[in-house]
């Protein structure tokens, strides 16, 4: 497998001020896979298009990742999922309409959250995007469909998919308590149960298209864990747990500002690899009621690094040290630094390297932090040049977290 | 004494396709010297989305409108008392702050920054809440001035502050967080509920040696207003209140927000004290939190449902939660808002006050897509009586199923 990086960049070149030292880039392709810096309304040239109009901002996005994707070698044509960040829910329409547009004809997973804030405060709308270059007609894509027939969303009429099969990589739609008709919501009194319930759902449906597609939750190496209040954290960990049973993916577990809908109040992302007959390496399994000191009764059994085949997974990182030892409270940058020191070792002991890092997803609680937390990140991956995606989100699993740290790895042959 | 009903407007003014019918409502209220005001944001009434992004603009805007109002109720910008700065995001807050600081420059006034989810409309950057009261002969009198600047490096914004104003019938209060008085430190730093409950303990003694050298003590207090960063961080602060005001049963409004003016700021407390000048206070339907927290949440505390000071009338933020503590109406904003409204009037009633004395409304939704359905229910119980009104979108609630909270504050007309 072949690493190309495109459109290498330092962040001092970006953001005003001149305090950020991160090198990084626009693209990478590893083999047939390729990853994207989140787009924004920043044009290649790092310019706001339009700082009040997020429908302008999404069409600027869009347009640098097709242009982004075709210099790869790939196109638009090609995209496999699309995470949405909005930084308020009354940019939904605008912003989906748009991406709805430029992918018109190719039916794409969808995640869709609304988050605290972004590099930037005039930023309203990020987008991630994921893309493999098929070689023949390999990937295979299940209950293909329109969101205008999705909760009344009539004005969105977004080509979708929930689940999309490249043979190697599995792409599935975040996963929320959804029946899959559109229209009918599990769990909506907004109580805990309500987002066990909404879990239990989310997870059933996850299995069923697994199965669907001839995967299942061994095939799981990562999930993301959307929250929206800390206070459903318990049951959907507990829903969750009941269904991976044994499988141990590594996982990330965000506190955000909120989903499609208000009453979504949990979803879930996996990054799923088939095994290909040999089961994914699983590191440094742990049951989550030993992790978490503090009495969360989470009843789930994670792992802090995954490799299957050349792609590593990783445990989002944290200020909290391999043993669980929690450092650095109240300094954002040297949580930061024990987050990357942890990335390090898990990397190596997973068989891979920092410069193996083809993307980081950085999450703070708040935007002061990110001089801090940038800083230390790109000392730790000085000449590395990934590509990245920086969220400010509204918390993590326990509220002196300031800062997670999340590293996808491709390992070259 | 009648009230005074300033400027009238429609709280569904600008929200374009909206089919619910809103809050009508004032800009200002009088009450006698007091003026009570909808919180301001530089949107004109009536107006469409805001069409600068630039925040000091819309803090601009906002002030001229501020100085508008008060010129027409008979005051002016030099008996502002206190200012409630809500920021979409903590970014706009040097521009916001200078910006209010050139139209209050003449006297020093207390302030609450809070940052919080959203505004009524998306665009908005910041609402402005002022209080303001037209002083008697002898003024007022504004204790511990300081400028923000000062203020933990701040140097960014400028802000003619102080900590105290003391009208002669009512103390505002700046907000108190977990702040030495004389800005030397801020303590609970490292973000866990123990920080939270330091920090609340700090901000609790701050605010009664304020209170002290206003002349005043705990037993004026007649509201809070609780801000916490981190649901994680309730049960500790509430211990901590419990612990010093318990005894006084306050009534209450605890919010989850995104942010304060700095980051290690994990909690924030305003108290709205009227001055009992040897009549106390009327507490109405004081408990025991472990009645109407039968979620388990362990708050040690004690809170009135209602406190009527004088001619004023204060409420604990009304929910879906029943006087029993009971929850009306889960996933539904609307029947949450409507057993609130059915309970605001209980309460107004047993406090000798009815709806026409309502001055000022201010409804928190968790999202903005409940306020349509929210303020319809609203609307219909106050009718044409007119408050000041001010929305806010609030990370969260004391529950996470409430998803609307209402405050009304009243002056009982004689």
């Amino acid at each position: 497998m072949t690493i190309t990086r495109f459109r290498k960049f330092n962040t001092r070149d970006v953001y005003p001020g001149g305090h950020l030292d991160n090198d990084m880039c626009m693209a990478v392709r590893a083999g047939n896979r390729i990853f994207l810096r989140g787009q924004t309304g920043l044009d290649l040239n790092q310019n706001m298009i339009d700082p009040n109009d997020a429908g302008a901002q999404a069409e600027q996005a869009m347009q640098n990742a097709k242009v982004l994707l075709e210099e790869a070698g790939s196109s638009l044509d090609h995209v496999t999922m699309v995470t949405t960040y909005l930084t308020d829910p009354a940019y939904r329409t605008a912003v989906y309409k748009v991406v709805a547009k430029h992918l018109r004809g190719n039916h794409t997973v969808g995640t869709g959250l609304v988050v605290k804030g972004l590099a930037m405060p005039e930023m309203k709308v990020e987008i991630d995007l994921e893309a493999y270059i098929p070689e023949g007609d390999e990937v295979k894509k299940y209950r293909l469909m329109n969101s205008k027939d999705w909760y009344g969303q009539t004005e969105i009429n977004r080509d979708s998919a929930w689940l999309i099969d490249t043979g190697e990589e599995i792409f599935l739609r975040g996963q929320t308590g959804t029946e899959f008709d559109g229209k009918t919501m599990h769990g909506t009194g907004f109580t805990a149960e309500d987002a066990g319930k909404q879990a239990d759902k989310a997870m059933q449906n996850a299995r069923g298209l697994l199965e669907e597609a001839g995967a299942s939750f061994n095939d799981v190496c990562r999930t993301r864990i959307y929250i929206a209040d800390r206070a459903y954290r318990e049951p959907v960990y507990q829903a969750i747990g009941k269904h991976f049973g044994d499988t141990y993916p590594c996982s990330t577990g965000l506190i955000m500002r909120g989903f499609a809908r208000p009453e979504i109040l949990f979803e879930i992302d996996m990054a799923i690899v088939r095994t290909d007959g040999t089961p994914h390496q699983r590191f440094r399994k742990f049951h989550t009621d030993n992790e978490y000191k503090d009495g969360q009764q989470l009843g789930m059994k994670f792992c802090k690094a995954v490799r299957a085949g050349n792609r590593v997974f990783l445990r989002g990182q944290t200020g909290t040290t391999l043993d669980g030892e929690f450092v650095a409270p109240g300094d954002p940058g040297a949580q930061a630094d024990q987050a990357m020191k942890n990335i390090k070792v898990l990397l190596e002991e997973a068989g891979a390297s920092l410069n193996d890092i083809v993307k980081v997803s950085t999450y703070i609680q708040h935007r002061d932090h990110r001089e801090p937390v940038y800083q230390t990140v790109g000392k730790h991956l000085k000449g590395v040049f990934p590509c990245g995606t920086g969220l400010i989100v509204d918390g993590f699993a326990k509220p002196h977290i300031l800062v997670e740290i999340d590293v996808d790895a491709v390992i070259p042959d | 004494m009648k009230l005074e009903r300033i400027g009238s407007f429609n709280s569904a003014d600008g929200h374009v396709g909206r089919t619910e019918p809103g809050i009508d409502a004032s800009s200002v209220v009088k009450a006698g010297n007091r003026i009570f005001m909808s919180g301001q944001t530089g949107q004109s009434v009536g107006g469409k989305l805001p069409d600068t992004t630039d925040p000091a603009e819309l803090a601009k805007r906002a002030m001229d409108s501020v100085s508008a109002l008060l010129d027409q109720a008979g005051a002016s910008l030099a008996d502002v008392c206190k200012v409630t700065t809500w920021l979409a995001d903590k970014a706009y807050r040097p521009a916001v702050y200078n910006t209010v600081n050139r139209f209050l420059s003449a006297e020093p006034t207390v302030g609450t920054g809070i940052v919080t989810k959203g505004l009524a409309l998306p665009g908005m950057m910041c609402n402005l809440g002022i209080e303001a009261v037209i002083p008697g002969p002898e003024g007022h009198k504004r204790f511990r001035e300081f400028d923000t600047a000062q203020w933990f490096d701040q140097n960014k914004l400028t802000r003619r502050s102080c900590m105290v104003v003391n009208t002669g019938d009512e103390i505002y209060l700046r907000g108190q967080t977990g702040t030495a008085l004389d800005g030397s430190k801020q303590y609970g730093p490292t973000f866990t509920p123990e920080d939270a409950a330091e920090q609340a303990d700090v901000a609790i003694r701050n605010a009664a040696t304020l209170l002290e050298e206003a002349g005043a003590t705990f037993d004026d207090v007649a509201k809070l207003h609780v801000y916490i960063r981190d649901r994680a961080y309730r049960e500790a602060i509430y211990q901590v209140i419990g612990r010093h005001l318990g005894a006084f049963a306050p009534v209450s409004t605890g919010l989850i927000v995104g942010g304060f003016a700095r980051v290690p700021i994990l909690f924030e407390i305003d108290m709205a004290v009227t001055l009992s000048k040897g009549t106390p206070h009327t507490r109405i339907r004081s408990f025991e939190t472990t009645a109407q927290y039968k979620d388990g949440q362990d708050l040690r505390s004690r809170f009135s449902m209602g406190v009527r000071a004088g001619d004023r009338v204060y409420l604990r933020g009304q929910t879906g939660l029943t006087f029993d503590g009971e929850f009306m109406g889960k996933g539904d904003a609307s029947a949450q808002a409507e057993q609130a409204m059915s309970n605001v009037a209980q309460l107004l009633d047993e406090a000798g006050a009815q709806a026409d004395d309502i001055c000022k409304v201010t409804v928190y939704v968790t999202e903005r897509e409940f306020l349509p359905e929210v303020e319809a229910v609203v609307a219909r119980h106050l009718g044409q009586v007119r408050p000041c009104y001010t929305a806010i979108v609030i990370d969260g609630l004391a529950m996470p199923w409430m998803q609307v909270e209402i405050d009304v504050d009243a002056v009982i007309q004689s």
